[in-house]
């Protein structure tokens, strides 16, 4: 039960974007067993802390994008996305390592996700919809705030500015995205 | 009616306020109505989109994150607290009612102590503010510049001391006895904000107000306009923030959205106003020109945006001008020009713009 907990709490804290809380907990509690894991298979300290952020980064984001099963244990999770991530680096690993159980976590890898071309891409499109749009579409879709905590941390005048800005702001970005078949097909294909 | 409510469960379903239940019946519809899989793949690669943007910040965050600089903070006290009581909660509510998740409707008790326990932490954490040495990212990249002066609907409801005078909505017994222990909480932050809001703050008394007037702009061109007038109830100088810029030009907008708020010399802001440059199809060019209609000025037969450059590109006359209008080649103080050759741009509504070269020889 104590687990269970801890992970939704965790859960809660990704999805709130509450950074800080949540890298201190993972660090303390799940960080020494990829080390370990990194240690035996004849990685370095720098080795294991790389591939543990990585898969922080395939956690948080299958949390943010609604990707993460309720089902999945976040540790077990976190260690599955590490040990494979090593295994694509360093593939004469412990013979033992294939004797292992089938994976159960299904995921998008971090190399996917995080690639340079795709932040490039988005970097830009986000950069044409302006600093203004991208704040208030961040506040809505990432932070998932509210329209009027949106109005109240943003200074804007009523409830009913934000909702018409947030519905101009999808659809500028929409018209963005439409306009340029080249990057909507990119955008499909990547963001599956 | 039914667009706005398919809408807002797409959304729902994306930031996971949705049931189980729920979730089923949006796959369902998602198998047997292409339209509502048209918006909800639609609204799906914006939200991709956009999480994915924020994504990209926060690896930056988790490549320069130190567990060994933050280890033992108040955070992570924090952190611990609640999942302490989550496992109460947890438990509690496990042995007790054995409910499933979706049967909890949202405004249920447990999800009313959670909300006041991490109200409570939260509290707790800005008491610990002197320790913190990283804000949390959602506090964080969402403070504004608050606007100390917003009109007494929109102040921040922190401001307001007496409690009693809030309108709460119906509560069960149950709610009441947990929001009343809640506003005590609140009492004590509101003391504190009013007094420092007494002591530091000139804005709280001022209402700065002012006008605008636009010219829309062509398609894809940057030729609207925007002029802010009428600035009243703050101290001079005024800065105009176009999008939180204080140095934008005010001549060269593109049609859409534009965010105005005036500071004024105490550091107080207007309200914030969401102003609108209008998109026109242009289609023709403007057939405007600036002729010489003798050695001593050139005339402007009909209302434009007028704007002259030198050749080195500074700008020497940039304003609106009412027909007929005589340029007697001085700049906006009245200073003769050198002589030389000057860029014209005449902007008109609805049209392209119109670009000529003058020459000034005395």
């Amino acid at each position: 039960v104590r687990t269970k907990i801890s992970g939704n709490i965790i859960l809660k804290a990704i999805k709130e974007g509450d950074a800080k809380s949540f890298l201190e907990v993972l660090y303390k509690r799940e960080y020494p067993k990829v080390k370990s894991y990194i240690y035996k298979n004849n990685g370095s300290e720098e080795e294991a802390k790389d591939v543990f952020q990585e898969a922080l980064m395939v956690l948080v984001s299958h949390v943010k994008l609604g990707k993460f099963k309720e089902q999945y244990e976040v540790g077990a999770f976190i260690f599955s996305v590490a040990r494979n991530a090593w295994r694509k680096r360093a593939p004469k690993i412990n013979s033992q390592e294939e004797l292992e159980e089938v994976e159960t976590f299904s995921y998008s890898p971090y190399e996917e996700m995080f690639n340079k071309e795709r932040k490039q891409v988005i970097g830009d499109l986000l950069e044409k919809l302006g600093e203004n749009c991208k704040n208030i579409l961040v506040a809505s879709m990432y932070h998932g705030l509210s329209l009027k905590e949106i109005a109240e941390e943003y200074n804007y005048g009523s409830v009913d500015v934000v909702k018409t800005r947030t519905y101009k702001c999808k659809k500028r970005l929409s018209e963005l995205i439409s306009r340029d078949s080249k990057l909507e097909s990119y955008l499909k294909e990547t963001l599956k | 009616m039914i667009d706005d409510i398919e809408n807002n469960w797409i959304e729902k379903y994306f930031s996971g306020e949705l049931s189980e239940k729920e979730k089923i019946e949006i796959e369902d519809k998602l198998e047997n109505d292409t339209d509502f899989k048209s918006k909800f793949e639609e609204y799906e690669l914006l939200f991709q989109t956009v999480v994915f943007s924020e994504l990209f910040e926060l690896e930056k965050e988790i490549k320069s994150f130190n567990p060994n600089e933050n280890s033992g903070s108040s955070s992570w006290k924090s952190f611990s607290i609640i999942a302490f009581i989550g496992v109460l909660l947890f438990s509690s509510s496990f042995f007790n009612n054995k409910l499933k998740q979706e049967e909890l409707p949202e405004t249920n008790a447990i999800a009313i102590v959670e909300k006041k326990i991490e109200h409570k932490i939260e509290n707790q954490i800005e008491k610990d503010k002197s320790t913190e040495t990283v804000p949390s990212k959602r506090k964080e990249k969402l403070k504004p510049k608050k606007t100390e002066n917003l009109p007494e609907s929109e102040k921040e409801p922190d401001l307001k001391i007496n409690s009693e005078t809030e309108i709460i909505p119906e509560k069960s017994k149950e709610e009441e006895v947990l929001v009343k222990e809640e506003e005590t909480i609140e009492i004590g932050i509101t003391e504190a904000v009013e007094a420092n809001v007494k002591i530091e703050s000139p804005c709280v008394t001022k209402e700065i107000s002012f006008d605008y007037k636009i010219s829309k702009a062509c398609e894809n061109q940057d030729n609207g306009s925007m002029i802010i007038h009428g600035i009243k109830g703050g101290k001079e100088p005024y800065t105009i923030l176009l999008d939180n810029e204080s140095d934008s030009d005010l001549q060269h907008l593109f049609p859409g959205d534009y965010e105005v708020l005036i500071q004024d010399a105490d550091n107080c802001f207007s309200e914030r106003k969401l102003i609108e440059v209008q998109s026109i199809n242009c289609t023709q060019e403007n057939d405007l020109a600036i002729s010489v209609l003798n050695d001593d000025f050139y005339l402007v037969k009909e209302d434009c945006h007028l704007m002259i450059f030198s050749e080195s590109g500074e700008i020497v006359l940039n304003e609106f001008v009412y027909a007929p209008y005589k340029w007697f080649g001085r700049d906006k103080q009245g200073n003769p020009l050198s002589l030389g050759t000057y860029n014209v741009i005449i902007k008109q509504l609805g049209k392209k713009d119109s670009i000529k070269n003058i020459s000034i020889i005395y």
